[in-house]
């Protein structure tokens, strides 16, 4: 394998491909979040950034609920 | 446009000081955030949720700012540029996604700590407040991540990193 095939630095005449540690790195993180959809599926977890919009709203009214017995 | 060596150099220092400080300052927010999940006592809890308030807002937020702020002035003003190298690229990524997501946090965050503060927030509601646990955790391995890519610069030029390597080496006027 050549230097532009590992995207040195090399200033070869093609533009270098992307290196192999930021596949392999891609390839992990997209495992790992993968793994943590599903954990948070088969937990029943509703989860992203809508649940914090308000996030006091929601505290305080589940709290509310809470205290009043509901 | 290049900086002289005495600004990069205080701006790399400030670099290095603010971006280390936000990865100590996210470990302590992790300790606070296990307390909330391990312990049922109604001070300790009261105690750590406000806690994280504090150290999120007068030391984390701060510093996640800083760090974006001096890493992007850093990487302009020095040979590595800001969208020449991959690892750059994937260190400001990162960077701002983890600040993103503190930034979204910070409002629940903020909220769990009010109900906490509330003397009439009884023992059984401070135990059943929420953790900000997952979120705490994720974002300190992601702050090592750019810290281990930031300390051993992987070799791969991008596709712009490649073009303006060409058009220097031609034209080093």
């Amino acid at each position: 394998m050549n230097e532009r095939n590992r995207g040195g630095d090399d200033g070869a005449a093609q533009p270098p491909g992307m290196p192999r540690w930021v596949k392999v790195s891609g390839l992990l993180v997209l495992a790992v979040a993968a793994v943590l959809v599903v954990i948070m599926l088969l937990s029943g977890g509703d989860h992203g950034p809508r649940l914090h919009t308000g996030a006091g709203d929601l505290i305080r009214t589940s709290l509310v609920v809470r205290a009043a017995g509901l | 446009m290049r900086m002289r060596s005495a600004v990069r150099k205080l701006v790399l220092s400030i670099h290095l000081v603010v971006s280390v400080g936000w990865i100590g300052a996210a470990g302590a927010y992790v300790a606070l955030d296990l307390t909330t999940v391990r312990s049922d006592d109604p001070d300790l809890l009261r105690s750590a949720y406000m806690g994280m308030d504090l150290v999120v807002r007068s030391v984390i937020v701060p510093l996640a700012i800083a760090t974006l702020l001096t890493g992007v002035a850093i990487s302009l003003g020095t040979r590595w540029g800001l969208f020449r190298h991959y690892w750059v690229v994937i260190s400001l990524l990162l960077t701002v996604l983890a600040t993103v997501v503190l930034l979204v946090e910070t409002r629940t965050i903020a909220a769990l700590a009010e109900v906490a503060a509330d003397p009439s927030t009884t023992r059984d509601e401070l135990s059943g407040l929420s953790s900000t646990l997952v979120h705490s955790v994720g974002g300190l391995v992601v702050l090592l991540a750019v810290l281990v890519l930031n300390v051993y610069k992987p070799r791969g030029l991008t596709r712009h990193g490649w073009r303006a390597q060409v058009q220097a080496t031609s034209d080093p006027a």
